[in-house]
């Protein structure tokens, strides 16, 4: 419960209990209480941004998050798993990155960006399966990464928004849980 | 003579403003709206001061960094991959950052 309530704070970065709870398909009710008790002991922090309340990780929320990750990664002795994943993932998070600029500096449709992000999915799709077989909770990027594609054929604004969930959101957060799950720090992106 | 930083131009635009040093979350609550944010780097948990800030400038990243993309949604100035600017400069500082030349210039030094 602690785990996956924290966990979500994290990857969502500022969010409300709600969103909190949606993240993992846990209850709400159980959630806010779990964010009651963690606000209690300093892991979290209410705050508001531009009149938006939520919730936000402290820093001793970020280390407890990833004390209980890293018990995580040793009881499924999965550690070398999300290893492969995070350094395959490197190998194309960088074109990614590269289209979403192309399609905000440039024309708002362009083909060949949209071609790295669908390839991109393609290419995160397998990886997700090998994560998930192993720790179930990295299930449903690929969904939001399709939605995200299917949604900004009406509307661009599903590529790189952050407003909603977008192609480049989507992506954010896959790096932010493997780069949690793994302890490591965020290098240059 | 002006001293000035410099480092990726990663988002278009020009704003003088007060530099504010965040070093973490957990000093989040002293930014206000309208300052420019200066830290390290970033992850999900700072878009909200994306949308608070006139400004971005960050130890870390380039071209290829997720500040940069964040930064062109909410049309702000940004440079990115600034050695050492948090110790550079001086928190409450006014600064001119540059995001089309990548630089960022200190008032005090002008």
């Amino acid at each position: 419960m602690t785990l996956l309530t924290l966990h979500a704070v994290r990857l969502l970065g500022f969010a409300d209990t709600d969103a909190v709870a949606a993240r993992f398909s846990q209850d709400p009710g159980l959630v806010e209480s779990t964010l009651i008790d963690a606000g209690r002991t300093g892991l979290v922090t209410r705050s508001t941004f531009a009149g938006a309340s939520g919730w936000l990780l402290s820093s001793a929320g970020r280390a407890e998050n990833e004390r209980l990750l890293a018990q995580e990664l040793d009881q499924y002795r999965a550690r070398s798993l999300v290893l492969e994943v995070h350094d395959d993932f490197g190998e194309f998070n960088d074109g990614v990155v590269s289209a979403c600029g192309s399609l905000q500096l440039g024309v708002p449709k362009n083909p060949e960006a949209t071609d790295v992000l669908i390839g991109a999915l393609a290419a995160w799709r397998p990886l997700e399966a090998r994560l998930a077989r192993t720790l179930p909770r990295f299930e449903g990027y690929s969904d939001r990464l399709l939605r995200a594609l299917k949604e900004s054929a009406r509307d661009s604004s599903w590529l790189t928004g952050t407003d909603r969930d977008s192609f480049h959101r989507v992506w954010f957060e896959i790096h932010e849980d493997l780069i949690a799950t793994l302890g490591i720090q965020r290098a240059q992106s | 003579m002006a001293m000035v930083l410099v480092g990726t131009a990663a988002s278009a635009g020009s704003y003088r403003g007060v530099a504010r040093l965040v070093a973490g979350p957990d000093e989040f609550r002293l930014f206000r709206s309208g300052d420019v944010l200066v830290c390290r780097t970033t992850d999900p948990a700072w878009t909200p001061l994306f949308g608070m800030a006139s400004a971005v400038v960050t130890e870390t990243g380039g071209m290829l960094s997720h500040a940069a993309i964040v930064a062109r949604e909410y049309g702000i100035p940004a440079v990115l991959g600034v050695h050492d600017a948090l110790e550079l400069v001086p928190d409450g500082e006014i600064v001119t950052v540059d995001g089309a030349a990548g630089t960022v210039t200190l008032a005090g030094t002008q």
